[in-house]
């Protein structure tokens, strides 16, 4: 090949991607949130977008995305006709305005929405905290608003996480992963064991995941387990969380299955693995991205977004 | 001391070493590759033994406590698969009672012997059919009891092989350590031993709340704090405490987490009630950070003598030991007149003349501001009003003094709502609204607090209107309102229905519904006060 031929064939195939890729935009994963279609959680989806290389419009472009949920089962958490302005960047202190264009006043809508522009603005660039105004569309603050609007929100704020406070439970909250009715996607919950529970934390967990959603949660959430699939826990050794298939390989757990099981585990920074034995021998299974022949590791990501959004 | 004397040749690794040698490890497909099952925890009546069942021998690993008198003993890498978990009290010895179980502390199992007096034990190790171990303590008789049990018990089935040999250890409580969860783990280097994460348990009248690192760091409390949040930075940590546990409440604590704020640097944050006490101990190079919470927190710790080491004081915001002082956290004043029009709400702080339940009432909105709109019409401001009125009447009725935060329809701020009930020095604040969403299908109760200490109040109003009025329970949330969130006393906000559905809309404007809804709220305060008397 000569030098010239080796130059066409260089040019050929880097012009049509500048040509798709103009200057100032860049590929950024993020996480988007949205809300369940009953309004009860926030949920995860996280997805490529391209945005400008600029933060203020990145942030501006992707929380615009907010009001466009992917599928039917997720709701938007940011009302439809509502418009996010950067007002200022500040190192890792975010301002940004929210104009709404007719504010319902409930007051858990007005939680969810701020869940979802803070947590998402997080994933976009690094922040410490965001301060938001709600304004109408004439530029005045909203009245009648429930939230503490006087002070920044920070993206790890506990409020803004899924939390199940209906039990008597009052010990270590624990977070697990339920699919939505959809059985779709799932959804993070924080759960309080019993109190009862503190020498054995992550044995308690799995039988909290095991054991599906609190009952009056059955209606929003479903468990994770595969009808017929009996699993059970062994024990934890060496960062390997080791999960019994009793009846292998004839009841076969669900990728979302797995997937909850082993995001809910290795919420422990002392779970690293998830592995998955059979009282029979080896497991040679494949289930969607699982290898069950190994030790199965954290997901980066909880949901991704649909191939084909709705 | 005669009742502590030991004779004790303890089982060593070398000797567990070697009889893992001579019997091979049996483990079952069901456990991690190197944990030995023990399979079987009983009582051997005849011998006054405890027993337990192991595929290999054990080594443990043991620790006396006093006060309440107990022996507990680890054994690290092993996995406990029988059923039963405790055993009642033995006659004839110090025994009340036995316990087993897993401890992912201990990264094994833990049997704890609850004593009736200090007592010394002995441990046996012996070899029993299926290339089985098994592992005895036998306790001291009590003085008088017929003593019928040998100091070391036979084998009583010995396997073929002569190289696995039973050993004996007599145990006393002089020659171990306490367990480093036996005390507050002020920074040693003990306890250094103790894995990466985070522990939080019960001291006597508050929490303790452990951090231990991958390795050494220095704590440096951020300058700008919040009265309700503790932040902690751990410069030069390792990586293992990214994504670590967060703990909830009971009244105190609402959230402790470890965030990542680079590679070498984490950031402890505590989500805890605003009166509670804070200690936090920690020398500089050390693994281990210890925070003390409660009131008296320090005072309170197992071990008092435990010296408070300072933080970086130009960083801290905890001043001199770290230690924050009750009613530091005053919530924020507030802001411009409360009351927009000519002013007609008196808020008189007045003092305590009796213990007389003091409930503060807070109908949402008013004035300009009508809140959501029903289809039909409906405004928030109104209903909330009606109900805060007919729930006013009941509880004077039962013996409560209420003041309301708006008795007409005029306009008042979020925190000059909260300061009126602080200066009214309720007992209990309550919040009144009614919701909205844009899906029209959604229905139903939500009950929203924000301070850990809200949270009883929260579950008992809740219950109450979940069940009295039969609508949906959309359940109980953590929010960052302004009207939970300053108040000097449990608060929380009910939502009693969704104007954006109609038919919800339609109940909440009926006097029924409404007096329900009033009665069922005052059937939850009054639970709470059952629970958490007023005034105290």
């Amino acid at each position: 090949m000569t030098l010239r031929t080796a130059t066409l064939i260089l040019m050929a195939c880097v012009l049509p991607t500048m040509a798709g890729c103009p200057a100032g935009r860049v590929d950024r994963r993020v996480t988007l949130h949205y809300t369940d279609s009953q309004r009860m959680f926030l949920v995860p989806v996280s997805r490529v977008i391209t945005t400008s290389t600029k933060v203020d419009a990145a942030l501006e472009e992707t929380l615009a995305t907010l009001t466009e949920p992917p599928s039917r089962d997720l709701r938007p958490a940011l009302a439809s006709g509502s418009h996010v302005t950067v007002h200022a960047v500040k190192g890792p202190h975010v301002e940004l305005d929210v104009t709404l264009p007719d504010h319902g006043g409930g007051s858990g809508d007005e939680q969810f929405m701020a869940s979802a522009l803070v947590r998402t603005a997080a994933t976009v660039v690094p922040l410490e905290d965001v301060r938001l105004r709600l304004l109408t569309p004439a530029g005045k603050p909203v009245t009648g608003t429930h939230l503490d609007l006087d002070r920044a929100f920070s993206p790890t704020d506990p409020t803004f996480e899924n939390l199940y406070e209906g039990g008597e439970d009052t010990g270590i909250a624990v977070m697990v992963y339920y699919p939505l009715r959809s059985d779709s996607l799932l959804t993070p919950v924080r759960i309080p064991l019993a109190s009862t529970a503190g020498t054995e934390p992550v044995r308690e967990t799995f039988v909290r995941w095991h054991d599906g959603p609190p009952e009056d949660l059955q209606a929003f959430l479903t468990g994770a387990r595969a009808t017929g699939t009996r699993l059970s826990w062994a024990g934890l050794h060496d960062g390997e969380a080791t999960v019994v298939w009793q009846n292998a390989p004839e009841a076969t757990p669900s990728a979302i299955a797995l997937r909850s099981l082993v995001l809910t585990l290795t919420e422990y920074s002392r779970v690293q693995r998830v592995r998955l034995v059979s009282p029979s021998g080896p497991i040679q299974a494949r289930i969607g991205p699982f290898d069950l022949g190994n030790s199965l590791e954290r997901p980066d990501e909880v949901n991704t977004w649909p191939e084909r959004a709705s | 001391m005669a009742g502590t004397r030991l004779v004790m040749r303890f089982l060593s690794r070398l000797g567990a070493a070697l009889a893992l040698l001579a019997t091979g490890l049996a483990t079952p497909a069901v456990a991690a590759d190197d944990m030995v099952p023990i399979r079987l925890f009983g009582h051997d009546p005849r011998r006054h033994e405890v027993i337990l069942d192991a595929d290999a021998p054990l080594t443990s690993r043991p620790f006396h406590l006093s006060g309440p008198e107990r022996w507990v003993i680890d054994f690290p890498g092993t996995l406990y698969v029988g059923a039963r978990t405790a055993l009642p009290g033995i006659p004839g010895t110090p025994i009340r009672g036995v316990r087993i179980r897993q401890n992912e502390a201990v990264g094994g199992v833990r049997v704890v012997f609850d004593l009736t007096r200090t007592s010394e034990f002995t441990f046996t190790s012996r070899p029993i059919a299926g290339g089985k171990w098994r592992h005895s303590f036998l306790l001291d008789p009590e003085p008088g009891a017929p003593d019928d049990s040998p100091s070391m018990a036979p084998t009583p089935r010995p396997v073929a092989t002569p190289r696995p040999r039973p050993v004996a250890s007599r145990i006393r409580p002089a020659e171990v350590e306490k367990p480093p969860q036996s005390r507050p783990e002020r920074p040693s280097t003990r306890s250094t031993q103790a894995p990466p994460g985070l522990t939080l348990r019960r001291i006597r009248n508050g929490w303790q709340l452990t951090v231990v690192t991958s390795s050494p760091f220095t704590a440096v409390v951020p300058s700008r704090r919040r009265s309700e949040r503790l932040s902690v930075d751990l410069v030069g940590a390792g990586a293992e405490l990214s994504r670590d546990s967060l703990y909830v409440d009971n009244g105190l604590i609402a959230h402790v987490r470890v965030i990542p704020l680079s590679a070498t640097t984490h950031r402890l944050i505590l989500e805890i009630d605003r009166s509670l006490e804070v200690q936090i101990q920690h020398t500089e190079g050390t693994r281990q950070l210890v925070v003390l919470l409660g009131s008296g927190a320090g005072q309170e710790s197992d071990e008092p003598a435990a010296r408070p080491d300072s933080l970086p004081r130009a960083a801290s915001g905890v001043p001199g030991t770290g230690r924050e002082t009750r009613g530091q956290a005053s919530p924020q004043p507030g802001r411009g007149d409360p009351t927009k029009d000519s002013g007609t709400l008196a808020a008189e702080a007045r003092p305590r003349r009796d213990s007389r339940a003091r409930v503060t009432l807070d109908p949402g909105h008013g004035g300009e501001d009508p809140g959501t709109i029903g289809a039909h019409g409906t405004r928030e401001k109104d209903v909330t009003l009606q109900m805060a009125l007919r729930l006013q009447r009941l509880m004077q009725t039962s013996g409560m003094d209420v003041m309301l935060t708006r008795t007409r329809d005029m306009q008042i701020q979020l925190h000059p709502r909260v300061d009126l009930g602080n200066a009214y020095d309720s007992d209990v604040f309550i919040s009144i609204h009614a919701n909205h969403t844009d899906d029209p299908g959604i229905a139903g109760i939500e009950t929203y607090y924000f301070q850990p200490r809200s949270l009883p109040l929260a579950r008992a109003v809740h219950r109450r209107l979940v069940r009295e009025l039969g609508r949906p329970d959309r359940g109980i949330r953590r929010n960052n309102f302004v009207v939970v969130k300053y108040n000097r006393m449990p608060a929380v906000l009910v939502e009693i229905g969704y104007l954006s559905n109609p038919g919800e809309e339609k109940l909440l404007t009926t006097a029924r519904y409404q007096q329900q809804a009033a009665e069922a709220i005052l059937g939850g305060v009054k639970d709470y006060f059952r629970k958490h008397p007023p005034g105290e």
